[in-house]
């Protein structure tokens, strides 16, 4: 409880996205995306806090948390993409989860084009700007509607038009994500896992959001199958100006999809930058581990492969320095003491690492 | 469709609307249960058609054996009995229809609202279902009716008040499984209120274990107003009940045994067939045993 607030507070005033408007950096945004970008940020995510009590006992008496996300902050811009990559239990998912308030966030604020969410927030209101689309593209839609009804269903709920006209836009989204309307009557078993998230997409859009949450989106997709669905998340947002917070282990999907990138080890960011950045100059020898990891198509490429040792350490109690330091090669004394903040060091992006450099360096 | 059914996920536990019908149709009890099943409600529902004589009025001699003219032979009253046997068809769907309904109606909005909801709604609601399980089944109709008085209203709530927590607990298991699903957390995520959850979402997909539910009670409940007609709680006389026949038939089993053995079997015919429909449905929805001893051990 009390490291809650401690970490909550205690580097609040450290860097944030915020100080670095879109074009700034060293990015390779596309042109149609240039202009549908604003210099305020569609989603401000300041020190995102969400633990888990573990409680115990007859009177559930609190002995513990889940440190599942530590005073996660980012930036997200009108039709770009922010990624969130880290491994299993990284905390990536619950970021997305506390910022659309599927949980509430222990602490921390989210500002969502200009307003603040808060838990006073109307459902209703906070689903107008965001929308999530979830991971298992199955279990994610009603198996009792039709793909029509899925897709119409966030219009029933904010009581947009009548059924029919709500039918009519629900049958013109499917056809936007490439869904036939022979096929919109069909349930959510009766199509392929490329086709059901194509739904999940669609249903995704049927508010008009400003941000779209995607959770793994492609991860339980065949390959093929993923690199449709990501040029058609792709085509979306350059049509319709979307800004996505693309959450995802997969790196190389990561490289396709996102402007910037933030990596996050066990609930926190520890390197955020623009997508060249990250994948071209990785300063924190986490990222340098989790991208020596990511195979190369190419036979001849050498190059060094880091291995982490150890597992990934407790999220109840977790390590009081650096929370990588235990399974880092570049750690010294200090990082078993002083946790490092997300901060700009050696080089352009913000690192929380005491010892950045470049790969292979001895820091 | 086939092609569709090919590629999808083994893995998730779906319900196909046309992959359940081949289910059932494939299994032999749900087949021909449900045969059967629709032969009695066509009966019932068409008894002044079918039954050749007015059930509570004389139609020949007492206690007649079968005839040309009373087909199954009369009872001691010279009442046609097959006419009050198809009738007795209409009283017994009734009681049946009427006690699985009322459980289902009560019972499922209260488990989905317990299991969605938890905190002390959830408290509340078991303590009280457990308090009803604690009393035998029979015993609890017998009491309603007691207090209450016969009569086939008062019988349809004393069976179907006694069969509520089976709903409870069913629907309140499926709704603790459901409530994390993705599904759900994307109804949330669209802003829709609790009670929008619970309706629209969660209790459609509780569906496939309650449908079995509805027909273990019915015929339970069949069993149940047959068991409390013969002790003189169900439908008061001169109401053809099936139970009741048999328990008149038998001071006169010597003179008119078609008496006695007709309606048992009208009796054995009706609880098979629904059993063999719950079997089918069971079969097609994939869903586990729901035993009857979850009913209370009315039967």
């Amino acid at each position: 409880m009390t490291d809650a607030e401690k970490l909550a507070e205690g580097d609040s005033t450290e860097v944030h996205d915020a100080d670095r408007p879109p074009g700034s950096g060293t990015g390779t945004q596309p042109a149609a995306q240039i202009e549908t970008t604003s210099t305020e940020p569609v989603l401000r995510v300041q020190n995102l806090v969400k633990h888990f009590p573990i409680r115990r006992g007859v009177f559930g008496k609190q002995v513990g948390a889940i440190h599942a996300v530590d005073d996660v902050s980012f930036d997200l811009y009108a039709g770009r993409t922010l990624g969130l990559v880290g491994e299993s239990g990284s905390g990536k998912t619950t970021t997305g989860r506390a910022v659309i308030r599927l949980v509430e966030p222990t602490a921390g604020s989210v500002m969502l084009d200009g307003r603040p969410l808060t838990a006073e927030t109307r459902a209703k209101d906070l689903a107008r700007g965001m929308s999530m689309v979830f991971q298992d593209p199955m279990g994610s839609l009603n198996p009792r509607l039709s793909a029509v009804a899925n897709v119409a269903e966030p219009l029933r709920i904010h009581k947009s038009g009548t059924a029919v006209e709500r039918r009519a836009r629900a049958t013109e989204l499917l056809d936007q994500v490439g869904l036939r309307a022979d096929q919109v009557e069909r349930v959510p078993a009766e199509f392929s896992g490329g086709q059901r998230q194509r739904i999940g997409i669609a249903r995704a859009l049927a508010l008009s959001p400003k941000v779209i949450i995607l959770d793994e989106p492609a991860s339980a997709l065949d390959v093929s199958v993923q690199a449709q669905v990501l040029n058609l998340l792709r085509r979306l947002q350059s049509d319709l100006g979307i800004a996505f917070l693309f959450i995802s282990h997969d790196l190389s999907v990561v490289r396709h999809l996102c402007d910037r990138v933030a990596v996050m080890y066990l609930g926190e960011i520890v390197e955020i930058g623009d997508q060249e950045q990250i994948f071209t100059n990785p300063l924190h020898p986490y990222t340098q581990a989790l991208l020596s990891a990511v195979p190369i198509p190419d036979p001849d490429a050498k190059r060094e492969r880091i291995v982490l040792k150890g597992d990934l350490p407790s999220p109840v109690d977790p390590p009081a320095g650096c929370r990588f330091a235990g399974r880092c090669h570049r750690a010294q004394d200090i990082c078993d003491v002083e946790a490092p903040v997300l901060k700009i060091r050696t080089g352009a992006q913000p690192v929380a690492c005491h010892f950045p450099g470049p790969a292979g360096g001895a820091g | 469709m086939t092609t569709a059914a090919k590629e999808s996920s083994a893995a998730a536990p779906v319900i196909r609307r046309a992959t359940v019908r081949r289910k059932f149709l494939g299994s032999a009890p749900g087949v021909a249960g449900a045969i059967v099943l629709l032969i009695l409600v066509l009966v019932a529902v068409f008894a002044p058609l079918i039954a050749p004589f007015d059930p509570l009025e004389r139609a020949g001699k007492a206690l007649q054996g079968p005839s040309a003219q009373n087909w199954f032979g009369t009872d001691e009253l010279g009442r046609d009995l097959f006419s009050r046997l198809v009738y007795g068809t209409r009283l017994s769907l009734e009681t049946a229809a009427g006690a699985a309904l009322l459980a289902c109606a009560v019972g499922l909005p209260l488990g989905v609202l317990s299991g969605y909801l938890g905190g002390w709604i959830d408290a509340i609601v078991m303590r009280v279902t457990d308090f009803v399980l604690a009393v035998p089944g029979i015993l609890f109709a017998l009491v309603l009716i007691a207090i209450l008085g016969s009569g086939i209203i008062n019988l349809i709530l004393a069976i179907g008040i006694g069969a509520i927590p089976a709903f409870i607990r069913l629907s309140r298991a499926s709704t603790l499984g459901l409530k994390e699903r993705e599904y759900v957390l994307a109804a949330r995520s669209m802003g829709a209120s609790k009670a929008d959850i619970m309706a629209r979402t969660i209790a459609p997909n509780t569906m496939g274990p309650i449908i079995v539910q509805i027909i273990v009670t019915a015929s339970v409940a069949i069993l149940a107003a047959a068991a409390l007609s013969f002790i003189g709680l169900g439908t008061p006389p001169p109401a053809p009940s099936w139970g009741g026949m048999l328990q008149t038939s038998r001071s006169f089993l010597y003179q008119q045994i078609w008496y006695a053995i007709l309606p048992g079997v009208a009796l054995a015919i009706t609880i098979a067939a629904l059993d063999g429909v719950g079997r089918g449905l069971q079969t097609a929805l994939g869903t586990k045993t729901t035993g009857r001893a979850k009913v209370g051990g009315m039967g």
